[in-house]
């Protein structure tokens, strides 16, 4: 099944020139078990295991610490967070497989809401086709 | 002034009651002023953790590719029971949680996000 997730990330990625580096977390594990990067000396500067120790942070041990109930309940049911910047989002989006959250870095050229909908469609029919 | 930005945020909890929550925040990261409708929330402990919190996403973002980095505008965060929100405005950070509920998207959080920012940036006199 990775290996499909990743034909449909590395021919999506060719598809969006503004689609800089795709990240798959295992929310599970605690490991990345995919990275895609347009270009390479993006590399440079950040690497998979920032993705997943911002995740963790907001989500899980937003759990923890949360001493409400309310918050500690609405943070199990994540689906997804931005951060939008200057130059471009970066989106955290929990996909049709569980305990996988995608992180994807697209440029401001690329509409969010088309981004996520492109990609929730591509990755729907990988796992309609793996049941 | 921080009292005018309280007086704002339980105005708009009038007109929007799925509204949860509305705090103000400084460029640190510090809460300044909030209006939550938890019912065991606990100012103290979220202050601190938002702080916490503040420092990571700071640390996260200046590690970020140069293509699509830059400062921070819009943090947002979907779960199934809500939506928050918050907007970056100048030396303040201002954040909306609201019910997760069918009409209300998440284009519909952003339009409510700026206008609060604009009445709150009004009471604040920027």
């Amino acid at each position: 099944m990775l290996q499909e997730i990743e034909n449909v990330l590395k021919e999506l990625m060719q598809e969006i020139p503004g689609c800089r580096f795709l990240i798959l977390i295992d929310t599970r594990r605690k490991t990345i078990a995919l990275e895609l990067w347009k270009d390479k000396t993006s590399r440079n500067r950040v690497s998979g295991k920032d993705f997943l120790h911002i995740l963790d942070y907001v989500v899980l041990r937003g759990q923890e610490r949360a001493r409400n109930v309310f918050m500690r309940k609405a943070l199990r049911g994540f689906r997804e967070l931005t951060f939008e910047l200057e130059r471009g989002y970066v989106i955290f989006t929990s996909i049709p497989f569980d305990n996988f959250v995608m992180v994807s870095g697209i440029t401001k050229e690329v509409k969010p809401g088309f981004w996520k909908a492109l990609l929730n469609e591509k990755l729907r029919k990988v796992k309609n086709a793996g049941d | 002034m921080l009292n005018e930005v309280l007086k704002v945020f339980e105005k708009i909890k009038q007109e929007i009651p799925q509204i949860l929550g509305l705090a103000l925040f400084d460029r640190d990261g510090f809460m300044l002023v909030s209006l939550m409708d938890f019912p065991d929330y606990d100012r103290e402990s979220t202050a601190a953790f938002h702080a916490d919190l503040w420092q990571e996403i700071k640390k996260f973002i200046s590690v970020l590719p140069e293509e699509i980095d830059g400062s921070l505008k819009r943090l947002s965060m979907e779960l199934d029971m809500a939506y928050l929100q918050m907007k970056v405005v100048g030396e303040y950070g201002i954040m909306v949680a609201i019910k997760n509920e069918k009409e209300m998207g998440a284009g519909a959080l952003r339009e409510i996000i700026d206008e609060i920012t604009r009445r709150v940036l009004k009471a604040i006199g920027e």
